[in-house]
């Protein structure tokens, strides 16, 4: 019998020669004999009898002659697929989970929600600051033409203009020339021609020609711009001042008071 | 002696192959996780914007003073808010911005002595144009939220609504005023 061959790979199918691995050359086969039919034993596995036919695993018994693989035991079974599939089902469920971590992460961060950083187009109604001023109406015609010129009223600038509703820069009083104190014309505005309110009040009387006069006339120089409306707006004031009514000529409002009576063109919306 | 070599490639394929199977699941759950999140955020209404308040997406508070200043009206930076207003002849167009990281996430505003005529049409203009800041890229939306504000008007009853994820409040406390308020729900 030839030199042992050894060592043994694990599973007993190759040795080691020294420089390669060598597969172990089979047995030759034992002439098949006329064998006893085996009695049928039956008891629990482990014990002796509990023997079927067919039952006895290949593989377990060493064949005369077979190698035996180092440290003396049997060749050890092949290892089954299921480790393999076990392994690939493993690390596919660790790389779902740490893909979707990894995906929903970046998408939350990397992603904002839809709306940049503009404003919509304001609509053709919406307010701005045109909107403010009294169409057409300059400082200069109310109080050089209608009020100096025309009536020959006394004009000074108010520096009191933190308390006006309007919010208007500056402010101008007028007054009839005999400082009577029973009338006077305020007109608010930001510059000559951004005029935000003109106020006419009379102290003599509801319903007196005087105070109906004063309301006429005003609605009468708001209106200068727009000669087509002036005597429109001259009737209506006249007719109206001494009530709380209010109407809309030419994007002008003119508002009627009662307490103090008086007459008021604001910017109409 | 040298160290024998494991025998066959056939443990370093299987490797390779389990490898393989995951950097192709990997990338697959990554992938998926990542279109479905960025779907999600896209189409968010509110962004968080600290402080646990949902705020209105992409717009920060000073472009949209700087906006309403270019249009005439005064804002003053207040203590976590913008106030903004203006005066039209007799009518107060008034308007807080609640904040939060530089965008806001509550619109209140207040319109006073406003006759009808003013209220169906500045007014409606002014009221309709804070309502769809939220939705201002749906304009499907804000056409019909434009609607129902106008409706809302017409009823002259305090009248409460959500829409998408805000809450949408108008009330008349009195006959020419309106007090309208947005924010997240």
């Amino acid at each position: 019998m030839a030199a042992r061959p050894g060592p043994y790979s694990p599973d007993g199918r190759f040795w080691w020669d020294g420089t390669a691995w060598q597969p172990v050359q089979p047995p030759p086969q034992p002439q098949p004999q006329p064998q006893p039919q085996p009695q049928p034993q039956y008891g629990p596995p482990g014990q002796q009898g509990f023997q079927q036919p067919g039952f006895q695993q290949q593989g377990f018994q060493v064949p005369p002659g077979y190698p035996v693989p180092p440290g003396g035991g049997m060749p050890r079974t092949p290892r089954p697929r299921s480790g393999f599939v076990l392994l690939t089902i493993g690390a596919a469920i660790a790389a779902l989970v740490l893909g979707g971590i990894i995906g929903g992460v970046v998408g939350l961060t990397t992603t904002k929600p839809r709306g940049d950083n503009s404003v919509p187009a304001f609509a053709g109604k919406f307010p701005d600051a045109k909107a403010q001023y009294l169409p057409g109406v300059t400082v200069s015609f109310i109080v050089d033409d209608w009020m100096k010129r025309a009536n020959k009223w006394k004009c000074v600038k108010d520096p009191k203009t933190q308390d006006l509703y309007s919010r208007a820069k500056s402010q101008m009083k007028c007054e009839p020339p005999d400082d009577r104190g029973d009338m006077h014309v305020d007109i608010e505005y930001d510059a000559d021609d951004k005029v935000k309110v003109v106020e006419a009040t009379c102290w003599l009387g509801v319903h007196t020609k005087a105070c109906k006069s004063l309301a006429a006339m005003m609605a009468d120089a708001v209106l200068a711009a727009q000669p087509k409306l002036r005597k429109q707006a001259q009737k209506w004031a006249e007719q109206n001042s001494g009530s709380e009514r209010a109407t809309t000529i030419g994007g002008i409002r003119l508002e009627a008071d009662l307490n103090p009576n008086g007459m008021k063109a604001l910017p109409a919306l | 002696m040298s160290v024998p070599p494991a025998p066959g490639g056939d443990r370093s394929r299987r490797g390779l192959l389990v490898f393989v199977i995951a950097l192709v699941v990997f990338l697959a759950a990554g992938g998926g996780a990542y279109a479905l999140t960025r779907d999600y955020r896209s189409n968010q209404m509110t962004q968080d914007c600290g402080n646990s308040y949902g705020c209105i997406p992409g717009l920060k508070v000073t472009t949209l003073v700087e906006a309403l200043k270019d249009r005439g009206h005064t804002c003053e930076e207040k203590s976590s808010s913008w106030h903004c207003d203006m005066v039209i002849g007799h009518v107060y167009f008034d308007l807080w911005l609640q904040t939060s990281g530089g965008y806001i996430y509550s619109v209140s505003v207040r319109l006073h002595r406003m006759d009808d005529k003013a209220l169906t049409g500045t007014g409606l203009s002014y009221l309709s144009w804070f309502a769809a800041l939220p939705f201002r890229d749906d304009p499907v939306l804000t056409k019909e939220i434009e609607g129902w504000i106008a409706q809302q008007l017409e009823n002259n009853k305090d009248t409460k609504a959500t829409i998408g994820d805000y809450e949408y409040v108008l009330q008349r406390p009195e006959a020419e005023s309106v007090e309208f308020t947005i924010r997240e729900k």
